[in-house]
């Protein structure tokens, strides 16, 4: 069972993508839930939002407790991230990346880009993102926007600085799929 | 997708809080709001106070906009289009073109395709929430009655937006063009509402909200997130009843979860009557 993580943030998107292509899913509020399911997507949102949440309620536990695939979007990205800054803040730390919270600035500096990616990807949205870079070598970059990467994974881990959601693309539901 | 409802869409499921200063957006983001509302009074003050509320001084939203990570909204007159120059110059990540502040044009509001900075709009039904998102809003907010600490306008108003959406699902072409006319929008929007079954941008709830359970109601109704404007730092323990509302916002369909963040939270703002207001918000803007 796929599940997306339902706290806060753009849910539906995921939803729709994972109804279109067949993958049944669950949305994701409490420990319960997230048993049930075998992958997890760390929807985009408000990362200090999803942080408080989590962290209310045992949830926070049961995800670090949580040895399944997780892909992060965003602030599912952020909240992935070993070490966050800008302002700092605590995480969850599955993979070896430095976020950067909003580090090309506010709603203004928001921009769509086609990213460099042996995936063929529709262009892609940048909404109040973060700069994530690699802090390890065991981080493998999928994609990059300008020689800095949007799009990498270690392990079970994989994060993107993007909305591939917004689009309806399914490429990296299905990929994300088969880790 | 367009990158002003993309921002939108990551605002959903969560609060969004009206805070006068610095040391209240603090409190709001500490509490887990998704954005904090700018503004030199919260509705509860204007109404109190009267005269003409006007855009915020920029210098208290740069001084907010400075003490937070999340996203900053700040509100604009109706129409007022030199107020939003202003606010998208400053780099504010919305804009609400709100019936809170006296409106400044009796017939336009802003065109708000002409800037780069999303909108929120206020609207009591279908109609004025397609009127506005034909000019350019990128996320729809009831009304309700701002101040008032009292949801009875903000659930009539997602009550009658949901009542004309579902009216429009076994229309005919012909039907939904006398629709279109009546709301005075194109037919391809009304047809785009029939065939998604919803608005095409998220659908918010705001004016009244003062409890948890004010909050929980609202999103069972729909609601993708809700704004709390005067309901917090009116109350007796803003800090208190802040995370408690984000908590009932993630959690709106949790009885138990709901219970626990509902004890002990202190008085709740005052409340008005809806008939002793001496005026009502919602039907400034058209």
């Amino acid at each position: 069972m796929f599940g997306v993580l339902a706290v806060q943030g753009a849910v539906t998107p995921h939803l729709k993508i994972l109804e279109k292509v067949n993958v049944p899913f669950t949305t994701v509020r409490t420990s319960e839930e997230l048993a049930s399911t075998s992958r997890l997507i760390i929807p985009g949102g408000e990362s200090t939002t999803m942080l408080k949440i989590l962290r209310q309620s045992g949830l926070w536990q049961s995800l670090m407790e949580y040895k399944n695939p997780i892909w992060g979007i965003c602030a599912g990205a952020i909240l992935l991230s070993k070490e966050v800054t800008h302002p700092e803040q605590p995480s969850l730390g599955f993979i070896e990346t430095k976020a950067i919270r909003n580090a090309y600035g506010s709603q203004r500096e928001s921009f769509t880009a086609t990213i460099d990616s042996k995936f063929k990807l529709p262009p892609v949205d940048f909404i109040r993102a973060p700069k994530l870079s690699p802090l390890s070598k065991n981080v493998e970059v999928l994609g990059t926007l300008n020689e800095e990467p949007v799009l990498m994974k270690q392990g079970r881990i994989m994060i993107s600085s993007f909305h591939i959601e917004l689009c309806g693309d399914p490429t990296l539901h299905l990929y994300f799929n088969e880790i | 997708m367009d990158l002003k409802i993309g921002l939108a869409e990551m605002l959903c499921n969560g609060v969004i809080m009206d805070v006068v200063d610095a040391e209240q957006a603090k409190i709001a983001e500490g509490a887990g709001a998704v954005a904090v509302m700018a503004l030199e009074r919260v509705p509860s003050d204007i109404r109190k106070e009267g005269g003409v509320a006007r855009m915020s001084d920029p210098a208290l939203i740069e001084e907010i906009k400075e003490a937070v990570s999340i996203p900053v909204m700040a509100k604009v007159r109706i129409g007022h289009f030199a107020e939003a120059q202003i606010l998208e110059a400053i780099g504010i990540d919305f804009i609400d073109e709100s019936e809170v502040l006296t409106p400044a044009d009796p017939r336009f509001h802003v065109d708000k395709f002409k800037f780069k900075t999303p909108f929120v709009c206020g609207a009591c039904n279908l109609g004025e929430a397609l009127r506005r998102i034909n000019e350019g809003a990128a996320l729809i907010r009831t009304k309700g009655e701002a101040g008032t600490g009292n949801v009875i306008e903000a659930v009539r108003h997602l009550r009658e937006i949901n009542d004309q959406i579902a009216e429009l699902k076994d229309l005919n072409d012909d039907l939904l063009g006398n629709k279109a006319n009546e709301f005075r929008v194109p037919f391809e929007l009304v047809k785009e509402v029939q065939r998604i079954g919803k608005l095409p941008v998220p659908n918010f709830a705001a004016g009244g909200v003062a409890t948890p359970a004010d909050a929980s109601l609202l999103r069972q109704l729909g609601a993708e997130s809700v704004f709390v404007g005067s309901g917090i730092f009116k109350s007796e323990n803003p800090s208190l009843v802040a995370a408690a509302i984000v908590e009932a916002t993630a959690h709106y369909d949790n009885p138990e979860i709901l219970l626990r963040v509902s004890r002990r939270l202190g008085k709740a703002m005052p409340g008005l009557e809806i008939k002793t207001l001496t005026e009502n918000f919602a039907p400034r803007g058209w």
